[in-house]
């Protein structure tokens, strides 16, 4: 009888005929008010699990997600389908819009946030007043993956369900290996949580790994096969620099294909203009860091290359994951050099505060708080105490989880500080050896011999599908049986007054504009 | 090159008064009173913020190439003097260079709404021309976007017209400048199902650095809105497009806090109680107020006597060096006093 409901609702409201595989059985769960902790493979309709529910209940549903794109993607998404009672609160929002919103909270059916903005009291007020029916954590290995260091308000969500009432609860991921599913069960408190783990293997993405001598022959390697193929490509590095040297190299060598590059540091008007510039067909190449792609939904990337291997293999998999949306045989190359392992190596040192300046930087603190009489702004305490802004929010939370800040005071006493500090650095030799286990799992994976595919789905789920095309690097791929429908273009060099004439579509009143 | 040629017109004028730093702190448009006092004094308003966005690493790579190419040479406090080959480069190139377009302490926040404005507005009505409802904007600010909102709803029904005449205007405006200066306007330029250049592909298809692509396309903006407030009548939809823009140069709201206070007759000394701040913030503030207020009561803080010997002495060692003045003059005058004597100089 229930399930008669929701496809009736699947059609009325989504006009979509059936349920893909994993939906309906979460949908189930969730309408008999169990948690859920679904991982289904992107592109599979993930969001529907929580749309259609949300449809159905009275109250409202509460969406956490970590890009600010991500919120508006989805809202512009369901805004365009018909489905307006749904809204965005972030910290990019203006203050008149946000106090619209808030106002009328009642009346969405969804709402977008960000885990940052659910710890501003004046919101957490609001949603108190309103009847809250779900609540769900999209993305939600960010808890495991992020939590512990740049964001630690996914630490904070447990408190907010409290708060909240406990609503049902969805944690939704299109990667998380089982150790990130207990993570995530034991940071919401909710280890009975229903898990739907649903196989997230690709089997239209061949995989594979090149070893090579040096930075100059991965570059001769990616000229080489963008020389043959000329299909959407993307290619990862992990420093901003190295995408825009890379980019100029490429484009000097590959004069006919359209290349750019993309990264965190750039204007938000050129990221989107090389964003909308590529998935509009009118560039071939983008050389970018990891910033690149989440919310991105082009169906045609052919190739996706790593310069530089991500530090670990849940990146690794979102990266690659991005190509072939469109189900047609697609390729993943990571390039690999001897010493690649310094870059991620030291990307995990300075991630956290070095640990032999944690009760320097503490004392500093206290010295400037008795000065001033007031926590510093960021601004003025990354400068004083050369921290970085990642580094500061680290040591912010932990000082906050032990009591040393209170509501932006800070609370002195002097043998509980020294306690705390200790347990402060215990902690953080445990996260560093974390994640230096997990940066060895993606270099013990490069340098696998057997097969590529069956080592890297292992910490995820048993088997995986046959692939449909070639498997991997190790089971005897080779380019020269890749055969990609190639991208076409007639590229026109006219003047100024044509482009414009084009442009405003003048084309016909030319004799008129003299 | 045309980096280089306005940082070398910058170190010219300040001479080896000022670090090269205050050249960064100038390009940036950096809001401190040190930043806004060099400008006016050493008639650098030009360039006043003309690159928000340079980041310091790119600026100290190009001191050095300059310095490595003996166009400039650094002392020993970091201030730079230009050689006589960088003055020679000055004078030889000052026709190539578009240095006059930049109006920088007039345009330095009005530009880049005007440009966003242009940009989405295009952008909007292209689409809207072809049905087409679902497009990415290239901008969401909330103050671009509901003011092109507003144009929208304002020209709906008109549409065709008002594309026939932005045009029009569009097109007047670019003959106006070179055939690659207006090249590169085009390119940078969005439509239907057509996204314009970033920065780094304007570089990369003019072969230009990219510090000078930059400053190439926010010449143009400040040369198109001199042209435009020139001749409003020429350009009346461009002319809306200034309208209602941010307003330029107000001083700091903590130096605001300091100026209500002054105008309820506190002292210097009695706001700092007051504020719990320093008695120094509090001169800062009171010297920006003075820079921004030609009715400051300057003669409460500096005698006339004072205030001509001070004039005096920058006349006598012809330099703006607070150091330098205060050696020339009564020791009984401060530097506090020196600053505002200079801050109402302009």
């Amino acid at each position: 009888m229930i399930k008669e409901k929701l496809r009736e609702q699947l059609r009325n409201q989504f006009q979509i005929s059936s349920f893909r595989p994993g939906q309906e059985e979460i949908i189930n769960d969730i309408m008999n008010r169990h948690d859920v902790l679904g991982i289904l493979p992107t592109g599979s309709g993930k969001s529907l699990c929580y749309q259609l529910p949300a449809t159905l209940f009275k109250g409202t549903t509460i969406v956490v997600s970590p890009l600010i794109s991500l919120m508006e993607d989805q809202v512009k998404q369901l805004k365009a389908a018909g489905f307006k009672a749904v809204g965005a609160l972030n910290s990019f929002i203006d203050p008149n819009e946000k106090k619209r919103v808030l106002h009328q909270l009642s009346q969405y059916k969804i709402i977008y946030l960000s885990p940052e903005t659910l710890q501003h009291a004046d919101i957490i007020h609001r949603l108190k007043q309103i009847a809250v029916d779900l609540f769900v954590i999209d993305e939600a290995h960010c808890i495991s993956q992020w939590g512990h260091e740049f964001r630690p308000d996914y630490l904070r969500l447990e408190h907010v369900i409290k708060q909240l009432n406990n609503p049902t609860v969805m944690a939704l991921s299109a990667t998380a290996t089982k150790e990130v599913q207990n993570d995530i069960l034991s940071s919401l408190t909710r280890t009975d949580m229903v898990r739907h783990i649903y196989p997230m293997d690709r089997e239209n993405i061949a995989l594979t790994v090149k070893k090579v001598k040096d930075d100059k022959q991965k570059q001769e390697i990616i000229i080489n096969i963008l020389e043959r193929y000329r299909v959407p490509t993307l290619i990862y590095f992990s420093s901003k620099r190295k995408t825009e040297e890379v980019a100029a190299v490429l484009s000097e060598k590959l004069s006919s294909h359209r290349i750019a590059y993309y990264h965190g540091g750039m204007e938000q008007i050129d990221r989107i203009a090389i964003q909308q510039q590529f998935m509009n067909d009118q560039l071939d190449v983008i050389c970018c860091t990891s910033a690149f792609g989440m919310g991105i939904d082009k169906q045609d990337i052919r190739l996706v290359l790593h310069y530089h291997f991500p530090l670990q293999i849940e990146s690794y998999l979102q990266e690659i994951g991005r190509a072939g949306r469109d189900g047609k045989s697609s390729v993943s190359l990571l390039l690999y050099t001897q010493g690649d392992e310094a870059i991620p190596k030291s990307i995990l040192d300075n991630e956290l505060p070095p640990m032999e300046d944690v009760n320097k930087v503490c004392r500093r603190l206290y010295q400037l708080y008795l000065r001033n009489q007031q926590l510093l702004t960021t601004d003025e305490v990354l400068e004083t105490l050369e921290l970085s802004d990642i580094q500061w929010r680290f040591l912010y939370y932990q000082m906050e989880k032990h009591g040393m800040i209170k509501e932006n005071r800070i609370i002195f006493q002097q043998e509980e500080w020294e306690q705390s500090i200790t347990k402060i650095k215990k902690f953080m030799a445990e996260r560093l050896a974390f994640k230096k286990r997990k940066l060895g799992e993606i270099i013990d994976w490069i340098h696998e011999d057997r097969c590529l595919r069956e080592r890297l789905y292992k910490g995820f789920q048993n088997g995986y599908n046959t692939p449909l095309h070639a498997c991997c690097s190790n089971c005897g791929f080779s380019f020269r049986n890749w055969n990609p429908e190639q991208t076409q273009t007639n590229q026109t060099i006219s003047s100024w007054e044509t482009r414009l004439k084009e442009l405003f579509f003048m084309g016909d009143h030319s004799s008129e504009t003299k | 090159m045309l980096f280089d040629y306005i940082v070398l017109s910058c170190c010219s004028k300040f001479k080896d008064e000022r670090s090269v730093t205050a050249v960064y702190y100038l390009l940036k448009g950096k809001r401190s009173i040190q930043t806004m006092q060099d400008s006016h004094l050493y008639r650098l308003n030009r360039f006043y913020g003309i690159y928000p966005l340079l980041q310091k690493k790119d600026f100290d790579e190009h001191i050095h190439t300059l310095v490595d190419d003996k166009l400039l040479t650094l002392n020993n406090a970091n201030g730079a003097i230009t050689t006589v080959r960088g003055e020679n480069l000055l004078r030889e190139q000052k026709k190539f260079v578009p240095v006059k377009y930049f109006n920088g302490m007039e345009y330095y926040r009005k530009a880049p709404v005007f440009l966003e404005r242009l940009l989405l507005l295009i952008q909007t009505i292209t689409n809207s021309n072809k049905s087409n409802f679902q497009f990415i904007p290239v901008v969401d600010k909330p103050i671009v976007t509901n003011w092109v909102r507003k144009q929208y709803r304002q020209m709906h029904g008109n549409l065709t017209v008002y594309l026939n005449q932005l045009y029009e205007e569009l097109f007047q405006l670019l003959n106006w400048f070179s055939n690659t200066e207006a090249s590169i306007f085009v390119d940078s330029l969005t439509g239907y199902n057509h996204y314009g250049m970033s920065n780094f592909q304007i570089a990369d298809h003019y072969g230009l650095k990219k510090l000078d692509a930059s400053l190439i396309r926010n010449a143009i903006i400040h040369r198109m809105l001199t042209i435009i407030s020139m001749y409003d009548d020429k350009y009346p939809l461009l002319t809306q497009f200034l309208q209602d823009l941010p307003q330029e140069m107000e001083i700091t709201s903590s130096a605001g806090k300091t100026k209500e206070l002054l105008d309820k007759q506190y002292s210097a000394e009695d706001i700092a109680v007051i504020r719990h701040l320093k008695l120094n913030t509090i001169y800062d503030h009171m010297v920006e107020i003075a820079l921004y207020d030609n009715h400051f009561p300057i003669d409460s803080y500096v005698t006339a006597e004072q205030q001509a010997e001070i004039r005096a002495a920058v006349k006598n060692i012809s330099s703006f060096k607070l150091k330098s003045i205060k050696q020339e003059v009564n020791e009984t005058i401060s530097y506090f006093q020196i600053r505002l004597v200079l801050a109402m100089r302009k």
